[in-house]
């Protein structure tokens, strides 16, 4: 009896167990892996590859696949027209490899092979250990650990190529009565050292970081020449006007824009240039900034590759102080007002002494370029514990043994922001073959510039140096900073030719000629975006009948940068003094310096502790939380 | 586009073993001997998803999509209309009193699946000087080999999973009787007849019991009736089943992005295959079956002009409301990569869905023809559910008693 009560209660219990299963199975929920795993690699260059590819081998293809297979390669094989048209070394029919589909593959991996010989075999052989670890190729990893520089490069010559072909500003002026009493008032509206000459408020119009005209009437008006080979489509000539932190737009439908196709006679010729005259409805207020924007798109369509579109010119601004003002041009930037079409771009800024609260040296950095809805899902803190050297960390990719910021347990940290220049390997390619030219990336990767320093400087100083001294790949914008309050900047080139300007590098109290802080706010601090300051005229020279114009002229993040630079300027103002790792996570977050699509990673180096606060994973990287790293302490043997 | 599972759509129709009685409870058996034949023709519409607030929403969430270094392209987004049409199939037999086999042959007519694509402009583009249209968008993706889905017209007269069922009438246990009650078990197992989706194709269905997500592999019910008689006929009858489906893991292959390159390739990162582990149903019914109309009762060749048997034939007319409450656990990806993993099972949280059931059935019995018709709604938006896509059905159907008693 005992027996069987115990075998029922046995059953029971089973029965309990089954139904429990059952519930437990039903109710049981999924978790989200880790968004930003952090690695720990230690050892040799390829046991420390090895590991990150083994802890992230499905990463590794996942980023190869959706960033590579199934976004830039596909969409880098539509410029192949524009770009076969010019360099007929991509011609499909002469040259087959670069047909079916191949081009872009072909344009990468032929890069990708010209760059690696410039890669250090430390890092190679960390490739290597990558490959071997994710089991993948390792021209996969070779490939994904120079996009970016092959990339931006092909993409400097292509928009190049684009905003020549686009309508082109070519003058600007005063327009009407206001014409004529800037010619009388005294004052050298255009800063040129003569006052009121002759057409003194008619200007070749070029791109400027700063107002191109003073003083100016309250009741002015403003002129624009449009020019284009095709003709200039009327309708989609859009003219802004910002005043006092507004911003209006104009377009043909509006009164206050007048147009007039420049030329005589009673059939005027539709490719002649367009004078785009706007007379603001009500004068202007006085000793105040106004910016004046315009844009417009060519009168002809351009069907390959899809979708058809004409071509259209940068948004160009130019920026006037009204009467009153009273100050010379540097003192009003030519920022206008972001109308939705630009993102705050890339940024970085280092703070120390009297900008922090401690006194400490803080650098950060928000990275923004692309994340194409899946680079943001493969970020990975690396935390490097070599055989020798200090160790160190930075924020990063699956697959890619370097990221754009990172600091070393000396307590040197650096950031690397993209910026534009036709002064790039590529340029000097096609210089020196010319219409047989191939689009071939040479120079040390950004990204292996940034873990040279990273494992070699002692200094900030050194890392400059290092940087300076480094053939670079592209254009880019580094800070480098260390324990002891050394900040520095370095603008950096490819130095294409001996006469070309070449990379440079400057301390954080650096003036420019007229006295003013070249990329400081108050001298304890440094900043930057993805232009170039030191370097405003990074290129100028001939290429094929072209005229190659600096960065200023043509690039889409340029007007885009300025205002990013103010803002984060304003920000690092506002809280001299204040600043700590957590104020600065709070700095990084504000809306007017982060690009809610192409933010990739946000990273605060607190070097005096050799801790780094890393947010990203989530677009835009500032939503996620920072997470904190410490690198072990090191006295150099 | 939906995480490498294409438009994966489920249609969830009311299709499950129903005992041929038009006496519709839920404990009836055949008579020993007994043949039924059912043929069933279902139409199960499905519009509608509930997120994990109970909030109604499109089956397929927006999908953003980037231009490479130029930001937010712009918002596909999409209002899929699904429709699934089923000659269902079934056969009965009593092979005792108390025990009743079957066999479910659903066979789907037709699936059509209409995307009803949009758009929703992104950021500004320098290259073309404006943001992407929805025109601009699928020629900018169809120069790179990624077409526009258009609509799906598939598995035409395609088996689904065959069932094979048993239902057995327990004995009337002693702590029945005071309550009235009566008490069955059910078994049911599905085999492996349909087809999966086409996994290189984004707006497609398949036919097999994950892609209606129905029913289970296998199930088990427990079933019970307490009828209520007038005059000694049972005209109203309360029903409760409670059941437990299991669904199987299955192997799934990866789509390569042979079609859809853009969109579907996930094969590289994630395996040649992954497992897909289906959640498990657990829930019950409660219905309410009643009866307006018993007669007339007429003497006829199939009660052997027995009037006294013929009065214990199905009643003519049975109205037939239920509500079923079914708890859905969480579907389980296994792959090589854990990210994409988690994108598929985010949309498969464990959840419910509220199912109102509504009936008709007409017996021919009595009057002397073996012949009866049915008629059955389910509907699962009237009631919100919770991470589930809710599938409205409606069932006509007829029955022949082939051997008779």
């Amino acid at each position: 009896m005992a027996k069987a009560g115990t075998r029922k209660a046995q059953q029971g219990w089973w029965g309990l167990a089954l139904v429990a299963g059952l519930i437990f199975a039903a109710c049981n929920t999924a978790e989200p892996p880790d968004s930003l795993p952090i690695l720990h690699l230690h050892g040799t260059p390829y046991q420390r590859g090895f590991q990150h590819g083994s802890a992230m081998a499905s990463e590794v293809r996942s980023f190869y696949t959706t960033m590579l297979s199934t976004s830039l390669l596909p969409y880098l094989n539509r410029q192949q027209p524009d770009i076969a048209a010019f360099l007929k070394s991509y011609d499909s029919i002469q040259h087959p490899e670069y047909g079916s589909g191949q081009f872009s593959y072909q344009l990468l991996s032929e890069s990708a092979l010209e760059l690696e010989k410039s890669i250090p075999a430390d890092l190679v052989a960390e490739m290597h250990g990558i490959a071997d670890g994710a089991s993948v190729p390792y021209m996969q990893v070779l490939m994904l650990n120079t996009f970016v520089d092959s990339v931006m490069g092909a993409r400097a010559i292509t928009q190049y190529l684009q905003q020549i072909q686009s309508p082109v500003a070519t003058q600007f002026s005063l327009a009407g009565a206001a014409s004529a009493t800037a010619s009388g008032d005294g004052i050298d509206n255009d800063e040129d050292g003569q006052t009121d000459e002759l057409a003194e408020c008619t200007l070749p119009y070029a791109p400027t970081a700063v107002a191109t005209l003073r003083d100016v009437p309250l009741n002015s008006a403003f002129r624009f020449v449009l020019k284009d080979a095709d003709g200039i489509d009327q309708s989609s000539v859009r003219v802004q006007l910002v005043v006092a932190g507004k911003l209006r737009t104009y377009t043909q439908k509006d009164a206050q824009l007048a147009m007039t196709l420049q030329g005589s006679g009673s059939k005027p010729d539709p490719t002649a240039p367009l004078e785009v005259v706007l007379t603001p409805p009500e004068p202007l207020p006085a000793a105040a900034i106004v910016t004046i924007a315009v844009q417009a798109s060519d009168a002809k369509l351009v069907l390959d590759p899809p979708p058809a579109k004409a071509r259209t010119m940068r948004i160009e601004q130019v920026t006037v102080t009204t009467a009153g003002f009273g100050k010379p041009l540097p003192a009003a930037a030519n920022l206008g007002l972001s109308d939705g079409t630009t993102q705050p771009t890339s940024l970085a800024f280092a703070l120390r002494k009297a900008a922090t609260k401690d006194g400490g040296t803080l650098l950060a950095a928000h990275f923004s370029l692309l994340d194409a809805g899946t680079s943001h899902k493969h970020c990975v803190i690396q935390i490097h514990q070599p055989d020798s050297g200090p160790p160190f960390a930075f924020v990063g990719w699956a697959g890619l043994a370097y990221g754009f910021s990172g600091m070393s347990a000396r307590g040197v940290a650096i950031a690397a922001n993209h910026s534009d220049t036709l002064n790039n390997p590529l340029v000097a390619a096609v210089k020196k073959k010319l219409l047989l030219a191939k689009l071939v990336d040479t120079g040390i990767p950004v990204g292996f510039a940034v873990r040279q320093a990273l494992q070699a400087a002692k200094t900030a100083k050194e890392a400059a140096d290092m940087l300076v001294a480094t053939p670079q790949s592209f254009g880019w914008n580094y800070l480098v900073a260390d324990a002891s309050g050394d900040l520095r900047a370095v603008e950096a080139l490819g130095g294409i030719e001996a006469s070309a300007p070449h990379t440079v590098a400057y301390p954080a109290d650096a003036r420019d000629s007229a006295g003013s802080y070249l990329s400081s706010v108050r001298g304890d601090d440094v900043l930057t975006t993805v232009h170039y300051r030191a370097l405003a005229d990074d290129f100028t020279g001939k290429l094929l009948g072209f005229n190659l114009q600096p960065q200023r002229f043509w690039d889409t993040y340029y007007y885009a940068s300025l205002r990013t630079y103010a803002n984060l300027a304003h920000e690092i103002d506002k809280g001299y003094g204040m600043f700590d790792a957590k104020m600065l996570q709070g700095t990084l977050r504000t809306a007017s310096l982060v690009d809610p699509h192409d933010s990739m990673q946000a990273s605060i180096a607190d070097l005096a502790a050799r801790v780094l606060w890393v947010a990203a994973g989530q677009v835009p990287a500032t939503n996620a939380n920072f997470v904190k790293v410490t690198l072990p302490a090191w006295s150099e043997p | 586009m939906s995480r490498g599972q294409g438009l994966a759509l489920f249609a969830s129709l009311a299709f499950c073993l129903a005992i041929p009685s038009a006496w519709a409870a839920n404990t009836v058996t055949l008579p020993q001997g007994t043949f039924v034949l059912d043929e069933g023709w279902v139409d199960a519409v499905t519009t509608t998803a509930f997120d994990n607030n109970r909030k109604p929403q499109s089956l397929l969430l927006p999908i953003d999509r980037y231009e490479p270094g130029g930001g937010l392209q712009g918002t596909i987004t999409a209002k899929p209309h699904v429709r699934y049409r089923f000659l269902v199939s079934q056969l009965y037999y009593g092979l005792t009193d108390a025990l009743t086999l079957a066999v479910g042959v659903p066979l789907v007519t037709s699936t059509t699946i209409d995307p009803h694509l949009g758009w929703k402009s992104g950021d500004y583009q320098s290259s073309l000087g404006r943001a992407y249209s929805e025109s601009d968008f699928w020629q900018w993706a169809q120069s790179m080999g990624q077409g526009k889905p258009g609509t799906f017209n598939g598995n035409s007269n395609t088996m689904s999973d065959m069932i094979l069922g048993v239902r057995y009438r327990l004995p009337d246990y002693g702590f029945l009787q005071p309550l009235g009650l009566r008490a069955a078990l059910g078994v049911q197992i599905a085999l492996p007849t349909g087809k999966p989706q086409d996994p290189e194709q984004l707006v497609a269905a398949g036919t097999t019991v994950w892609d209606l997500n129905n029913y289970g592999d296998a199930e088990l019910h427990l079933l019970f009736d307490r009828p209520f008689l007038w005059d000694g006929v049972p005209r109203l009858n309360l029903g409760l089943d409670a059941y437990y489906a299991w669904l199987r893991p299955r192997e799934m292959v990866s789509p390569t992005g042979s079609k859809n390159p853009l969109l579907l390739t996930a094969s590289p990162y994630i395996g040649k295959t992954y497992t897909l582990d289906p959640g498990d149903f657990a829930g019950g019914t409660v219905s309410i079956d009643a009866v307006p109309l018993v007669g007339p009762t007429w003497s006829t060749y199939i009660s052997g002009h027995s009037l006294e048997k013929a009065s214990t034939f199905p009643p003519l007319l049975t109205l037939i409301a239920g509500y079923t409450w079914l708890h859905v656990g969480q579907t389980g990806f296994a792959s090589q990569s854990p990210m994409w993993t988690w994108d598929h099972e985010k949309v498969f949280m464990p959840g419910f869905k509220n199912t109102v059931r509504l009936g008709a059935d007409l017996s021919l019995l009595r009057v002397g023809l073996p012949l009866q018709f049915y008629v059955r709604s389910a509907n699962q938006e009237w009631v919100p559910g919770q991470n589930i896509r809710a599938s409205n059905s409606l069932t006509l159907g007829a029955r022949v008693i082939l051997k008779f008693w």
